[in-house]
């Protein structure tokens, strides 16, 4: 060999060496780039390949009512899937579904036949079935529990409970505004699985167990719910009216016994009413209450001591309020009146001197007080403030102090009115109203929700003769059809007018009236409001009679004695 | 040698498989309590549900009705004397206990005879309220209250 030729065989071995050195370096780069750079990710895909991690949903905490009754709770329903590809003989597999799932084995042999990589064959399927089609081990064919979400009394307290969509998310009222907490914890089932997704029972897997959410036992009375409903249902088909609304609530806890509203919905089947009926009208809708405010005018003007029960003025039958001109309902002058004739009589006028004889400031620091203006801060989603328009703001008109004083140009919710007014049976002290009474965890804790003060609202001198005054409305006033014979009763009717673009509506009205029972030792606060009736616009044509059959009904199932009997009792 | 070293083999050989399985059947039956788990969950849940279908307020009501029974049209509520309060407070326990001979008819008569010679005895002022271990009885003014529906 040649000199020459010996350097050219070394210049291909170096050429070749550096060919082998170019691509171990490559080699050790894409190693590198496998092993370290992507390393994490492989793990997981890797891990994703052999383990597999199954979520097991929680079940979503129950709702009952005081006395136990269940409200709303979860089942379990089954979705049946199969993967076509893994199916041996799907004549055979659907000919066995068939009888289970009770259709025709045709349409499940045309699914199986399907090259989709999974199909669902039945959704909603009882837990039963579910658990036959499971146990029967048809290679390619899976059954999964889904919980859904029951209410057994259908459409009872609708309003109040709200539903849970399909996502499990809780919409409206206290599934909405307890969400997270009724919601629990998901658990999950993992194991390592061989390639043909089998799992390995040598291998390592881990089960937590999924965590029900807790239990909401409320404030609210099925039987006494379910009386509110029936008597506004029957009221509202006699008047001819839109809709309406019943609360019941224990004044002196503000514990909320019963809050119905009208039209319902069963939240079973959510899906097939009109949204419009979701929003619930005790705490969501503002309306005008009308006369059933003038408690809270008297209740300023006595309590800042500008007047007394007895102080009387004079009434013309108007009064001019920043150049507007207010009149009596019944646009009667009825002279020399007492402060309390003004509640027995419903009076415009006087209500409106009160309230320009204390001055616009004292006057709406009242109504603040009294909690309008302002959410209750009750437990339900959706709640408003209302509306309360005061010296300063752009809207607010001197005539405003006048109109304000008997309900007009104020929007207040149902639930804001009956608090205000179980404030005064309350002998002054506003409190929260609330619904969950208690909260009952899936290891027996429970924590109990106390009854809340928010504030002093007025002096118990001043509850106490207010409370004589409307009880003095219902023995010889206005709201004399609330009377239940035997037993002393407070209460002041209020029929508004409806605002409307440019004024207010010449034809429809709503009825309200509100009040507690007996009148010296409040056990309930009633509150009635009948939106637009038909065969009469007055509160106490329409809502008073319901007010009193309801009354009845309560002095009945709570066990309350006439007035004579408990009176003598207590001496 | 060798066969020591065998025998060596096969006992660990043995305890690896004896372990193994172990380890096999205790995940098998883990496996098997968290499905049962999952299933009486389930179970629980449809039992409870279907307890409040056949307690539903509607469901009540329409069967009260078929069975003819309703809201009261009007509660009374009586007045009674110190004395007849104590023989209907007495009347009730003793309907409550078992008769004291075996033979009900006997018992109740018996109850019946006490209670009137304890009334006797008291209104001539020869026992005292409590005697017949009525749960102590009041004063002449207290008031029982009787909701007649």
């Amino acid at each position: 060999m040649t000199s020459e030729s010996r350097q050219r065989s070394h210049r291909r071995l170096v050429v070749l060496a550096a060919v082998f050195f170019a691509f171990s370096l490559i080699l050790l780069g894409r190693i590198i780039y496998w092993q370290v750079v992507r390393r994490q990710e492989l793990l997981e895909l890797a891990e994703l390949e052999h383990y597999q991690t199954k979520v097991i949903p929680p079940q979503r905490g129950a709702i009952l009512d005081r006395t136990g009754s269940l409200l709303a709770t979860d089942i379990f329903k089954y979705e049946i899937f199969a993967t076509p590809r893994d199916i041996l003989n799907p004549r055979w597999t659907a000919e066995q579904l068939a009888t289970l799932l009770g259709r025709p084995p045709e349409s499940l042999w045309a699914l199986l036949e399907r090259k989709d990589l999974s199909v669902t064959l039945a959704k909603q399927i009882p837990l039963n079935v579910g658990e036959k089609i499971a146990s029967l081990g048809l290679p390619g064919v899976g059954a999964i529990p889904l919980p859904q979400r029951i209410y057994p009394e259908k459409e009872l307290a609708c309003h109040l409970l709200g539903f849970v969509g399909t996502e499990s998310d809780g919409f409206y009222g206290l599934e909405e505004y307890y969400d997270d907490i009724l919601q629990g914890e998901p658990g999950s089932r993992g194991g390592e699985r061989d390639p043909s997704g089998l799992r390995m029972i040598a291998g390592y897997g881990s089960y937590v167990p999924a965590q029900e959410g807790p239990t909401l036992v409320l404030t609210l009375d099925r039987t006494i719910q379910g009386l509110a409903e029936e008597k506004l249902e029957k009221a509202i088909e006699e008047c001819g009216a839109e809709g309406g609304t019943i609360i019941v609530m224990d004044p002196s806890t503000g514990a909320i016994l019963a809050m119905a509203s009208y039209p319902r919905y069963d939240p079973n089947h959510f899906y097939e009413a009109p949204q419009e009926l979701f929003i619930d009208p005790a705490i969501s809708e503002v309306y005008e209450p009308g006369s059933a405010f003038k408690p809270v005018t008297i209740a300023a003007a006595l309590d800042t001591g500008e007047v007394t029960p007895e102080t009387t003025y004079n009434d013309t039958g108007t009064i001019i309020v920043g150049g507007r001109v207010i009149a009596n309902w019944d646009w009667r002058a009825r002279g020399e009146t007492t402060v309390a004739g003004i509640l027995t009589y419903s009076l415009n006028v006087g209500a409106a001197t009160m309230s320009t004889k204390i001055g616009a400031e004292k006057f709406y620091r009242y109504v603040r007080r009294f909690g309008f203006g302002e959410p209750t801060g009750v437990d339900l989603a959706g709640e408003v403030s209302g509306i309360v328009k005061t010296p300063g703001d752009a809207q607010w008109h001197e005539s405003d102090l006048g109109t304000n004083s008997f309900g007009q140009g104020i929007g207040v919710t149902p639930l804001q009115l009956v608090n205000a007014m179980a404030a005064i049976a309350n002998g002054g002290l506003l409190m929260r109203p609330y619904l969950v009474h208690k909260i009952i965890r899936e290891d027996g804790s429970v924590t109990e929700i106390q009854p809340a003060v928010r504030r002093r609202v007025i002096s118990e001198e001043t509850a106490k003769a207010l409370s004589e005054m409307l009880e003095e409305g219902v023995e010889e006033g206005v709201a004399r059809y609330a009377k239940v014979p035997g037993y002393s009763i407070a209460a002041k009717t209020g029929t508004a007018e409806i605002p409307i673009p440019g004024g207010y509506d010449p034809t429809w009205t709503i009825a309200t009236v509100v009040g507690w029972a007996p009148a010296d030792d409040p056990r309930f606060v009633i509150l009635v409001k009948i939106d637009k009736p038909k065969t009469s616009p007055w509160a106490e044509a329409v809502a008073t009679p319901v007010f009193k059959e309801l009354a009845e009904g309560l002095f009945g199932y709570l066990g309350i004695p006439p007035d004579e009997v408990r009176l003598a009792r207590d001496h | 040698m060798l066969a020591v070293l065998f025998i060596l083999a096969s006992l660990i050989g043995w305890f690896y498989l004896t372990q193994a399985s172990e380890a096999t059947t205790t995940a098998l039956r883990l496996q098997r309590l968290a499905s049962e788990r999952e299933h009486l969950r389930r179970e629980r849940a449809e039992v409870r549900y279907r307890i409040a279908e056949l307690e539903n307020l509607s469901r009540i009501f329409e069967r009260s009705r078929l069975l003819g029974l309703g809201l009261p049209q009007k509660v009374e509520y009586l007045y009674l004397s110190s004395q007849e309060s104590e023989i209907f407070l007495a009347l009730i326990r003793e309907e409550d206990l078992p008769s004291p001979r075996g033979d009900e008819l006997w018992g109740r008569v018996l109850s019946f005879l006490r209670v009137l010679l304890f009334a006797q005895a008291k209104s001539e002022g020869t026992i005292e309220a409590g005697d017949l271990n009525t749960g102590g009885v009041g004063n002449e003014n207290e008031m029982e209250i009787v909701d007649k529906r």
